[in-house]
């Protein structure tokens, strides 16, 4: 549902200055009375004064990451909360009131939000004219090409269906809200600076390798529902940890000189950019939570499970209610461990994209100055020195980003897999699927399918994408190129609605089998390699609690997907090790050397 | 495993130390069993059997038997492995494991019969295919497809229809296929397939042929969508019961296999065991899942021996007793028992009497008029006296023909009368329905009414003051939005009839429930799942999903009772609010018969109302079922009455003695045009007596048939268009020149878009630059520039007649022919029609929107079809991911990304197994163009192309130039000629309809006609993309708009729409704009069956045009199969509605035009 522009509000609020005076104008034009014929509704924005009052509704991403954006935000000092995990009467409700033929996710989210001011209105009693007025839904803006950028106007339409006329919906978007079209929209009771983005990217890094960790422990645990409590302790001190956290920093002389450097308009700015590789708040919740995890969590990695990798539409591969029916759960009682991945990726490959637009820009700039003719080496070398300067900073926020990511992900153990390079991912996924062509997960899909497949990540890769998904459907037809130059491949594609669950049960099974069997099969292979058999195997981890901790690191074998498999190499070397070891120090005793 | 291998292992004795495997296959249809020794073996026990929806009843029974047969065995002798849709919930009750039923159909054939490398299985609801290939040391690969939850193209489909069209199951087994005569029938849904196969019975196609047209349409779609591109390799195995039980489906498959191996270079080799037949039916087809069920336990118990331990029926017996709804908490609602004296209160105010005839004298002579309503499901016919009530009334389930049900039913209303005493004087005949026209033209009818028409008739005749109607019928579902006695608006479902009647007939039908005690089950469930409202065949889906989960019969159909006025309101009319349409409900139509459609509808509505704080009044027609014939009756009267007409009928008696021979197949087929569409001859003639006693005088007049003396044979010719409505060429041509002269008179500049598009623009030569010159004298050409030429010349370049193309093509034949190509070197695909699209749709593997889908299909045509008479060296499909944009202030102007993504869809289905293009010497070209930045563009082809046609920049950014204006002058001409028509328009006060579409929209593949149809009625035809952009024009309708600063021009969107990037939205959107203000226009929207960038501006469309009180009519979700049923109820009630418009409102529209009635 969304596309690859999502982002353009952190660089463009990396670039822009002030609302430029035509755009401005056109949206005064846009809330004139109505003179003739229809006009789209006029937007009230959200402004300073209503801070206290006004509640922001945000929603749905995974349970962790909705929880720790709303504690972030309430952090900063706004009143928020975030709508519940959607079901299938706010798919229903969706669809009551938008126009049909949407894509899942706009029902499903648009029904949760009706459904959660219905419930304030006939449960809490509040009027309907209160809640118009305190309450704001925020969503994620985005300017094409996928029709999720047009999706505002549908929320608007559903909201004045459902009798919440004038409600305000407000994009999370800088270039949609605020610099680009329609200057205002959200009104300065929004502060789109980079403190809200290092704030939210932190909230949203925490969640991803919290979210990272469940799925990596809980099919293995002796109690899953053990391990659910605990890493809903775990999520509750995040909260915590964010809600009093304070992102006020002062610029100092560093972050003065650098600023004209910059595109930011304040030197503050520059000082949360320079001040987040200092982020120790963060770092230190998540060690708190990696001791609780190593308390209370036991494990038991030498059952083989095939491992699968989901992939898919953002939405529908993050949500844990029906928009995707519930598949992780589904895949874990169906004897899966399942990888899931961060929202982390989906921001790079955004940010990635940016670097494509820039050489766009250079490529135009450079060809009109020599077109030109006459004196064209001096523009044409400004466009090429600002191209790589303007690349080079943007490079610099990507490692600045897998840097933070990884702080988070180390505090955290560092069991879990590290943000794949997006220029690999390119390089794979450019041959079946232009990297040029934006809108949903892009060439993403095929190449996270192919990198798993060339480095044995996983055992299967689940597409999970919503009915109706126009980039992913297509992405799944040039994925017929991949599976035929791969035959071996086990991915399957669901595509997932508000019904016909259990069909989609059944392939993910049917394709489960095949990875069970995958799995299985280099288990059997590993273990004999490794020379165990699965008492031995037992045994040995049975005798070395580490093995049972879950945050032990098992470093991941090339080729060799199975936590299982990977368990016996791992125990293997331990053994082998200490079997040198001990060889040695014989050696030494036989020769008298031993101290 | 064949029947020998059965019979063996009947005889051998089981031994007490090795445990018996019952593999248990729980489908949706059907249960299977199979019993084996753990060991090794055949099954030593089997059956089959529809469990008729008693999914676990069946399955106890089956164990009953199973124990009864193996008296000696101990119920810990057994394990148990469960497959099947229905046998999740039910494995572990039993101390079962579950397989999944593709990994246990896989482990069967792997073991019966491992040189298979396709299977195709279908069952009720579900579709399989596997396809087995050898990967050499990377062992044997399983590739494996499933339907996802749509159920076209499986059994329940046939069943479904097959019981329609009254063919019991054993028939459908024996129908042939070879020797049958198919039509085109869709099989991607089965409600299309349905609404298909309908318009063609009503057409008179034998159902034997509508049955193998159907099994043509399943394989079809099986080997378009569930192969998803894979070829099915030989041998290949049907399984399953319809590939088991249908001879005509095994026949189909192998006729398509075939030809399929052959277009593809396979050929069959007699497989390991001598079997010469590559595609086979082993004997005990039905039972695979069930013996790869026990296949897999028998493996599984070497590792784990307790594994599958059968418990006995106390676990099963006990979920039998408790029963009664699952599944989440949130998909049960409380059904219309749970609220005893709510329901007690509506069947006090909606329980009507059974209407009582008016009395006859004896000897009296009945004036009347007759009404026939020839339906999708039932044929209905009523008197109706001068003053206009009803005398009599008849119903006819429809059979295999419309002409004999409609002559059955005047027969039954005279003996009526005659049994009453009266003797029948019919003074007029009106007629309604599918089949309206040909009842017509066979009967001399005087009238025949659009269904829309006459039920709006037959409302206001009884219920005066109507606000709305709601009309449900067998197939249709249709709303009319009253005011002052007259349709101010309508809505109609399109081709998709989600939850109408004849769904909760065959629903009830498939739980043994008679549709008479529909409603009585269903009132008595005091809690029901909750449906999603949408597609039938999703209902479906979702039937056996809840009965799975074990809620009773009562209880589901009191669900899909509740779904039908969500699916009314919601699906069809797409108004979440009804109380904004006025408070006088009348419901009508066969279904409102059902009183628990009805208690549905009046919950839901009343809902609607108390949330609005507002009361309303439903009533169900007093003769809801007969509103169609009864309008038309009332149609007939009026012409009786208003115009003094007397009746052309040829009277009942004529009628009973009409003799009809029906022919539809190639000898029918029409050619006098490309289309060469299949048609109808009725060949009518009286028996001999009765034609003597006519008189040459007394034969009725035929317009359009050939005409003959009474007693002769005439002919009735039922057609697609006028043309096809004559046999000889001469009167063709008559009929031609008068099409040709209403086309004159109005112009589709959709069609002349269309072709004109892809003609060669005039384009000066990039490469004829000034000669080289030194000293004033020419230099011979350089050796490279030699070089570049010749290279050029040897280029022929394919391109595909689809998408974005429809717009952009000037642009690409412009950049070419600069670059010194000439026109024919370039080629593009055939124009689409059915076949081009079915020839190369095989290959697809995904289902994306029709448009786009077609991307395979066009370059199939370039390579099978164009490639082969002169070779290509490039396949050339741009990825145009932004456009030159029309409208100002816009934040982009991209295309859609499932149009921009084709390209790559496309090009992977033709390199997925074998690389077509490199086979053929071709280079399959798709370059990512940006159109909006021309110096981008110039660079993104230079860099794609430079190399193979010697490319320079600044040679590809004067050609991006060139290609540029021609584009520019292309639009250019097509505005000129726009306007000069919509200037015609206004001096004639006459109407005409812009097209709000995309590009594609103007192939006539994809806009099945719709817009000739419109054309021939007498509308011009106007193109949105090239809508006169004259400043005096936009001063006109926008001027006051720009000086009041609401918007900075006439090209503007920011009014109407924020969010401003996708350039055909931006288009659309003004367009609507532009229709909005002009006096002389009106709205007709088409959309593309799962058009993303549609959906989101469906409303803000229709508000924008409605808002200035023009009309505004839509087809949407338009797909492969043309629904001509629905089309022409639309495309004729938009003609009534528009000549009423066009009468009343041209001279004088104005503020009150959006009240003012139409109909």
């Amino acid at each position: 549902m969304s596309d690859a522009h999502c982002l353009t509000g952190i660089w463009s609020c990396l670039q822009t200055a002030d609302s430029p005076q035509p755009v401005r104008d056109a949206r005064e034009k846009a809330a004139a009375p109505v003179a003739k014929g229809y006009r789209r509704p006029a937007e009230r924005g959200f402004r300073r004064n209503e801070r206290g009052r006004v509640t922001l509704l945000f929603g749905s991403l995974s349970s962790a990451h909705d929880r720790l954006v709303k504690a972030t935000l309430q952090g900063l000092g706004y009143n928020a909360d975030h709508l519940p995990t959607p079901k299938r009467r706010d798919f229903q409700s969706g669809r009551e009131y938008c126009n049909p033929g949407q894509c899942n996710p706009v029902y499903f989210v648009t029904g949760a939000l009706i459904r959660y001011l219905e419930r304030l209105r006939d449960e809490e009693g509040l009027s309907t004219d209160r809640i118009v007025s305190d309450y704001i839904f925020v969503t994620a803006g985005s300017c094409g090409p996928c029709r999720f950028g047009m999706y505002e106007a549908e929320h608007r339409l559903a909201l004045r269906k459902a009798g919440f006329e004038g409600f305000r919906v407000i994009t999370f978007d800088k270039k949609a809200g605020g610099d680009g079209h329609d200057p205002g929209a959200i009104g300065d009771g929004f502060e789109m600076d980079v403190r809200l983005y290092r704030a939210l990217l932190n909230a949203l890094f925490m969640a991803d390798v919290l979210n990272a960790i469940t799925h990596q422990i809980r099919p293995y645990a002796n109690d899953p529902d053990q391990v659910d409590a605990v890493m809903d302790t775990c999520i509750a001190h995040c909260e915590e940890t964010l809600r009093r956290r304070s992102y006020a920093v002062s610029p100092g002389p560093l972050a003065r000189w650098l600023r004209p450097l910059t595109p930011f308009r304040s030197a503050e700015d520059v000082a949360q950019l320079l001040a987040q590789p200092r982020e120790r708040d963060c770092i230190e919740a998540l060690g708190r939570c990696r001791r609780i995890i190593e308390e209370r969590v036991q494990i038991d990695r030498s059952m083989p499970k095939p491992l699968v990798k989901i992939t898919g539409e953002f939405w529908a591969q993050t949500t844990e209610g029906d928009g995707n029916f519930r598949m992780f759960r589904f895949l874990e009682s169906e004897g899966a461990e399942v990888r899931v991945e961060p929202l982390a990726a989906w921001i790079d490959y955004m940010r990635h994209n940016l670097h494509s637009l820039l050489k766009d820009r250079q490529v135009i700039t450079c060809d009109a100055a020599r077109a030109r003719g006459g004196a064209w080496v001096f523009p044409w070398t400004a466009a090429w020195s600002r191209y790589l300067f303007q690349d080079g900073m943007l490079r610099l926020t990507g490692v600045l980003m897998r840097r933070e990511y990884d702080r988070m992900r180390r505090a955290l153990g560092g069991t879990t897999p590290a943000l794949s390079q997006q220029g690999v991912l390119q390089r794979l996924g450019h041959p079946f699927y232009h990297s040029r062509i934006t809108g949903g997960e892009g060439y993403l899909e095929i190449a996270k399918n192919l990198h798993a497949y060339h480095h044995g990540q996983a055992h299967m890769t689940l597409s999970l994408k919503p009915f109706g998904c126009m980039p992913s459907t297509q992405s799944d037809g040039a994925q017929a190129a991949v599976l035929g130059r791969y035959p071996e491949m086990n991915f399957l594609p669901i595509e997932t609605s508000g019904d016909g669950e259990v069909n989609a049960y059944s392939r993910v099974q049917m394709a489960l089998t095949e990875a069970k069997e995958h799995c299985r099969r280099e288990f059997h292979q590993t273990l004999q390699d490794t020379r165990w058999t699965r008492e031995t195997l037992a045994d040995f981890v049975q005798r070395h609690p580490e093995l049972r901790q879950p945050l032990h690191r098992i470093r991941g074998r090339e080729g060799v997907a199975g936590t299982a498999a990977n368990l016996a190499c791992h125990a293997a070397e331990l053994r082998d090790r200490r079997g040198r070891g001990l060889a040695r120090t014989f050696a030494r005793i036989r020769h008298g050397g031993s101290q | 495993m064949n029947a020998e291998s059965t019979n063996r292992s009947t005889q051998t004795r089981p031994e007490e130390s090795v445990p018996l495997m019952i593999g248990l296959d729980v489908g949706s249809t059907t249960v299977k069993a199979v019993v084996t020794r753990g060991d090794e073996g055949g099954p030593l026990w089997q059956d089959y059997r529809r469990h008729e929806t008693r999914q676990a009843e069946t399955v106890r029974d089956f164990l009953d038997r199973i124990e009864a047969a193996f008296p000696d065995t101990p119920p810990e002798g057994f394990r148990i492995f469960v497959t099947g849709s229905g046998g999740g919930p039910l494995a572990p009750l039993l101390g079962g494991r579950f397989v999944q039923e593709v990994h246990a159909v896989a482990l069967a054939v792997e073991t019966l019969h491992p040189e298979v490398r396709s299977v195709v299985e279908l069952g009720g609801q579900d579709a399989k295919v596997l396809l087995f290939q050898d990967l050499g040391e990377l062992g044997r690969k399983r590739t494996a497809s499933m339907n996802d939850k749509c159920a076209g193209g499986t059994g329940a489909v046939i069943d479904k229809i097959a019981g329609k069209l009254g063919i019991a199951p054993e028939r459908v087994g024996t129908i042939d296929f070879a020797e049958r005569t198919r039509h085109p029938v869709a099989g991607k849904c089965g409600v299309f397939a349905e609404t298909d196969i309908n318009s063609l019975q009503k057409q008179g196609v034998d159902v034997e042929d509508l049955m193998a047209s159907l099994f043509d349409a399943i394989v079809q779609q099986n080997l378009s969508v569930l192969t998803r591109g894979h070829t099915l390799r030989p041998p290949v195995l049907l399984l399953g019961g319809p590939n088991t039980f249908i001879r005509g489906l095994q026949e189909c498959w192998r006729e398509n296999l075939e030809s399929l191996w052959q277009e593809r270079g396979i050929q069959p080799e007699p497989s390991a065991d001598g079997a010469p037949e590559p595609v086979r039916v082993p004997a005990n087809a039905q039972y695979f899942a069930a013996i790869g069920a026990a296949e897999f336990g028998r493996r599984e118990l070497a590792d784990t021996p307790a594994t599958g331990q059968y418990r006995g029926l106390a676990a099963l017996d006990d979920y039998l007793n408790r029963r009664g709804g699952s599944g989440h908490s949130d998909q049960v609602q409380p059904g219309p028992a749970s609220a005893p004296e709510a329901l007690e209160a509506f069947l006090g105010e909606y329980r009507t009497q059974p209407w009582e005839p008016p009395p006859i004298a004896v000897g009296d002579r009945v004036r009347a008029f007759v009404g026939i309503d020839a339906g999708s499901t039932s044929t209905k016919g009523v008197l109706l006296s001068p003053e206009g009530e009803v005398l009599a009334k008849a119903y006819r389930l429809s059979q295999d023909n419309p002409i004999r049900d409609a002559v059955a039913i005047l027969t039954e209303l005279e003996q009526d009368i005659a049994s009453r005493g009266g003797r029948l004087e019919l003074l007029g005949v009106g007629t309604t329905g599918y089949a309206k026209d040909m009842i017509r033209e066979v009967l001399c009818a005087d009238t025949a009414v659009v269904e829309t028409v006459a039920h709006a008739h037959a409302c206001e005749h009884f219920y005066p003051g109507t606000d709305v109607i709601v009309d449900v019928g067998g197939q249709d579902i249709k709303l009319m939005f009253l005011h002052g006695g007259r349709v101010r608006d309508f809505r109609l479902n399109t081709q998709c009839s989600a939850g109408n009647g004849y769904f909760l007939q065959a629903t009830a039908a498939s739980f043994g429930v008679d549709l008479a005690d529909y409603a009585e089950t269903a009132l008595g469930a005091e809690r029901m799942p909750d449906f999603n409202h949408g597609c039938a065949v999703f209902l479906q889906s979702d039937i056996v999903d809840f009965q799975r989960r074990g809620w009773r019969h009562s209880e589901i159909l009191a669900g899909l009772a509740a779904v039908l006025p969500k699916n009314i309101w919601l699906y069809v009319a797409q108004i979440p609010n009804p109380a904004e349409l006025g408070s006088r409900f009348v419901l009508q139509g066969g279904t409102q018969h059902n009183l628990a459609a009805v208690q549905a509808q009046v919950e839901y509505l009343r809902a609607r109302f108390r949330k609005a704080g507002r009361e309303c009044d439903i009533r169900v027609h007093r003769h809801c079922g007969e509103s169609g014939a009864i309008g038309s009756a009332l149609e007939a009267l009026r012409l009786h009455r208003d115009r003094g007409q007397s009746t052309a009928f040829i009277g009942i008696e004529a009628a009973q003695r009409i003799r009809h021979h029906t022919v539809r197949g190639e000898e029918t087929r029409c050619n006098f045009c490309r289309n060469l569409c299949l048609r109808t001859f009725i060949d009518l003639s009286f028996d001999d007596a009765f034609a003597a006693e006519l008189s040459p005088a007394d034969a009725p007049e035929e317009p359009e048939s050939e005409s003959a003396g009474a007693g002769e044979q005439r002919r009735v010719i039922v057609a697609n268009c006028e043309k096809g409505a004559v046999e000889d060429k001469g009167s063709m041509r008559q009929i031609k020149a008068e099409m040709d002269e209403t086309a004159k008179e109005n112009p589709n500049f959709v069609e002349i878009a269309a072709r004109a598009v892809f003609k060669a623009p005039a384009v000066p030569h990039a490469t004829d630059t000034p000669q080289r010159r030194w000293l004033g004298l020419p230099l011979g050409e350089s050796r490279n520039r030699r070089r570049v030429r010749e290279l050029r010349k040897r280029v022929r370049i394919g391109i595909p007649r689809v998408l974005n193309l429809y717009s952009s093509a000037p642009f690409f034949l412009g950049y070419f022919q600069s670059l010194g190509l000439s026109p024919r070197q370039i080629v593009f695909s055939a124009v689409t029609d059915e076949a081009l699209y079915r020839r190369g749709a095989r290959r697809g593997s995904i289902d994306p929107c029709f448009p786009s889908k077609l991307g395979i299909a066009h370059v199939h045509d370039l390579l099978e079809r164009v490639h082969p008479k002169r070779p290509l060296t490039h396949v050339f499909f741009p990825m145009i991911d932004a456009l030159p944009p029309h409208q100002t202030d816009v934040q982009a102007s991209k295309s859609c990304p499932t149009v921009v993504a084709t390209a790559e869809a496309t090009h992977a289905a033709f390199i997925r197994e074998d690389d077509l293009f490199a086979e053929r010497g071709i280079r399959f070209k798709k370059t990512f163009v940006n159109l909006d930045e021309p110096l981008l563009c110039a660079r993104q082809l230079y860099e794609d192309w430079g190399e193979e046609l010697g490319i320079g920049l600044r040679e590809s950014q004067q050609a991006v130039r060139d290609g540029l204006n021609a584009l520019s002058a292309f639009l250019e001409r097509m505005r000129a000629q726009q306007r000069a028509e919509l200037d015609r328009l206004e001096r004639d006060g006459r109407i005409g309809i812009v097209v709000l579409g995309r590009p594609y929209h103007n192939d006539p593949g994809i806009n099945h006609g719709i817009l000739e149809e419109l054309q021939r009625a007498g509308y011009p035809i106007f193109w949105q993309d090239a809508l006169p952009v004259d400043e005096d024009l936009l001063e006109r309708l926008f001027g006051d708009e720009i000086r009041a600063g609401q918007i900075d021009s006439g090209l503007s969107i920011t009014d109407v729409w924020k969010n401003r990037f996708s350039e055909h939205s931006s288009r659309k959107l003004w367009a609507a704009k532009f229709v909005a203000r002009h006096p002389n226009l009106v709205a007709l929207e088409l959309s593309s069956f799962k058009c993303g960038h549609d959906a989101p501006l469906y409303s803000v469309v229709q508000e924008i045009v409605e808002s200035s009180g023009t009309p505004y009519f839509c087809m949407k979700d338009l797909d492969e199969n043309r629904p001509t049923g629905s089309i022409r109820i639309r495309t004729e009630t938009i003609d009534y509605f528009l000549k009423r418009y066009g009468e009343q409102q041209v001279a004088n529209r104005g503020s009150q035009a959006a009240d003012t009635p139409l109909l």
